[in-house]
């Protein structure tokens, strides 16, 4: 059997006898020889190559077997270096070297001929190639890239944790990668073509071999202080980008445990139609999510010097940017919501004097919407969601301190959110369902008063007398969190006051204002004063 | 093996020796005019090149692309080929684009002297 030798030529590969190559050796010698002294004496011979290349595929398959006479053929179309007769034959150097060689393993290992680009390696992939991409970048191996991005996959899918900071951390750490994994997906561009694939190793793509930086035109020096501020403000700015994915991935994930829902998913559960909704939501996403798009992309653009791809995001972004502040602003217009509350408030009466009054929060319904409903109180929640320890971090305050100097009662001190109004949600993560009680606030009136008398001899007598004709009273107050002129109907305090608020005898029964995503909650917070004599007891069951 | 006459030979080499030359010269002016029709990479130029009897072997060529290259007068770029490796596509530079005028000036007077020494009449003597 004929003995085969595999050669590049001109980042060719191709399978050669032995003779052939010996002549093909011999003849890029004489052409080293002749071009050594040159400046422009490798291009020539890499030129040269090229074409020879280009002949040998005219003839050949890129699996043949190139023999020794069509390589004869060759070298006569080419010419001999002194059939090409150019002026002055140089001294014969050594410095200059073809890239004509038996082919090795791996790509040339040496230093970079031109400018090193980002691509994905999508011939070297395991989910969209980003990973080999990078690795191939910053010249190390792919595996201690996926590594990277594994170890955080890996956290993020199993939770690990060992105690509760350390889980909260390294969970927005990973998701934080996880995205970044896949905004570099789509913004950095595949390697397809040869070209790009030689880039993203930084070769020459005419060549496979080794030159040295410092002789390649193509990159002068003075570019590298360029490169290096360019990197360090493209750095800063994915810094800014990922501090503002912190900030906005609280705002809109994290803060699910506010109230077990994200900000944005509150308008699903608020009284307007739902294109208005929709309106509200994608501005407010946008609005968020756009700048840190932006920074991120401009971040990656700065570092990796990738192309500017002719769709103008940057431009596309900005535009978007500014249509979800319009429509912010539009959505949350004063015509639509007065966020100025409306207050009406009404006295109830009762039939006569008790000298006990009962307080009693009805039942919350067991089914809803058609579904079984578990309860639970808003406080118990957030001590699962987020830890027990944890929770007055995430507090809303709800305590509204009464500003007329008197004393007040709370109802339940339990904690924070139902010292108030009472709060119970559904447990569970999907379609969660919000009851609110009225606010009882008992609040006493002095009916004794100190009666200092004086009789006919001179004597002073103080005595409390108490006054029986004091009966207890019931404000009902309604307040509009939310009043939109457009949305909610007038009249509508009245019937939260009469629905949520009764009075039956000496019992007052407290109604919760049930919101799911198919009853809106209609903005109306309802706080009750229940003003008694200070004689008077109040149990509240 | 016929042996030639000294002379003869001389003759022969100095005839060779003259036309290189010539071809040299002229070589750097057609590959200018070639790329002036539009960017090209090396195998149609040798092509059109070889059609037109101006060079007998390719390797010639590579040299004075070089060098118009160094001299800025054409400038080149990778592109994908369908198959092998990728080309160089040449274009000429503003320079370029300049130096063929001039060298366009030069030809079309050489063209009109030579004419009126072989003929003594021609466009030069029209012109005087």
């Amino acid at each position: 059997m004929e003995e085969t030798i595999k050669v590049s030529i001109g980042g060719i590969s191709f399978a050669v006898n032995k003779d052939a190559y010996q002549r093909l050796s011999l003849y890029i010698k004489d052409l080293e020889n002749h071009y050594s002294t040159k400046p422009e004496g490798k291009e020539i011979i890499n030129d040269i190559e090229s074409r020879i290349a280009e002949l040998l595929l005219e003839s050949h398959t890129k699996d043949e077997v190139v023999s020794a006479e069509r390589v004869d053929e060759v070298i006569k179309i080419m010419g001999r270096p002194s059939d090409f007769d150019e002026e002055e034959q140089g001294e014969k150097g050594s410095e200059t070297k073809s890239t004509f060689q038996a082919r090795p393993e791996e790509p040339a290992t040496g230093s970079d001929t031109i400018t090193r680009r980002l691509f994905r390696d999508t011939t070297d992939r395991v989910i969209g190639g980003v990973c080999s991409g990078l690795a191939h970048y910053f010249k190390i191996s792919p595996v201690w890239v996926r590594l990277f991005f594994a170890i955080f996959l890996v956290f993020k899918l199993f939770k690990f944790g060992f105690f509760f900071h350390f889980r909260s951390f390294v969970g927005s750490i990973s998701s934080l990668m996880i995205l970044t994994y896949i905004v570099l997906w789509i913004v950095i561009p595949e390697a397809r073509t040869r070209i790009q694939k030689s880039q993203m190793f930084g070769r020459d793509p005419g060549v496979k071999g080794v030159e040295d930086e410092y002789n390649n035109p193509d990159q002068p020096h003075g570019k590298w202080l360029g490169r290096l501020i360019k990197i360090f403000i493209g750095l800063i700015l994915l810094l800014i980008a990922f501090g503002l994915l912190g900030a906005g991935w609280f705002a809109f994930l994290g803060s699910n445990k506010f109230f077990g829902v994200t900000p944005v998913s509150i308008m699903d559960y608020l009284q307007m139609p739902w294109w208005w909704g929709l309106l509200g939501k994608i501005s407010a996403v946008l609005f968020i999510v756009l700048p840190i798009l932006a920074l991120t992309y401009a971040g990656i653009w700065l570092i990796f010097s990738l192309k500017r791809p002719k769709w103008h995001p940057g431009l596309i972004m900005f535009a978007l940017w500014i249509l979800s502040i319009i429509g912010l602003s539009v959505f949350s217009s004063d015509k639509v919501f007065n966020m100025a509350s409306s207050t009406s408030t009404f006295k109830k009466e009762f039939v006569k004097s008790y000298d006990t009054l009962y307080v009693e929060y009805a039942k919350l319904p067991e089914t809803l919407d058609g579904e079984k409903v578990e309860w639970m109180k808003m406080a118990d929640y957030i001590d699962e969601a987020v830890g027990k320890n944890r929770a007055s971090n995430y507090v809303v305050d709800w305590d509204v301190k009464s500003d007329n100097g008197e004393d007040e009662v709370h109802v339940n001190d339990e904690s924070p959110y139902d010292r108030d109004y009472l709060l119970y949600t559904t447990s569970g993560k999907k379609n969660k369902k919000y009851a609110l009680y009225p606010k009882i606030h008992v609040l006493f009136k002095n009916s004794s008063s100190i009666v200092t008398e004086e009789d006919s001899l001179g004597n002073i007598t103080t005595k409390i007398v108490k006054d029986e004709t004091i009966t207890p009273d019931l404000e009902v107050t309604v307040e509009k969190i939310l009043s939109s002129k457009k949305f909610f109907k007038e009249g509508d305090d009245e019937e939260a006051e009469e629905k949520l608020v009764e009075i039956r005898d000496s019992l007052i029964i407290l109604h919760p204002n049930i919101a799911s995503k198919k009853r809106k909650f209609d903005g109306a917070l309802v706080s009750t004063k229940l003003f008694l004599p200070d004689s008077s007891v109040v149990i509240i069951k | 093996m016929e042996i030639k006459d000294q002379n003869e030979m001389n003759f022969d080499l100095n005839a060779e020796n003259i036309k290189a030359q010539m071809r040299k010269g002229v070589l750097e002016y057609c590959i200018l005019s070639i790329l002036r029709k539009g960017d090209s990479y090396v195998s149609p130029l040798i092509a059109e090149l070889k059609e037109a009897k101006m060079i007998v072997v390719e390797g010639t060529l590579y040299p004075l692309l070089a060098r118009q290259k160094n001299q800025g007068l054409l400038s080149y770029r990778w592109e994908e080929s369908p198959a092998g490796p990728p080309r160089k596509y040449y274009s000429l530079t503003e320079k370029g684009h300049k130096a063929l005028e001039v060298m366009d000036e030069a030809w079309g007077d050489v063209i009109k002297t030579v004419d009126f020494i072989k003929n003594g009449t021609t466009a030069l003597s029209k012109e005087i």
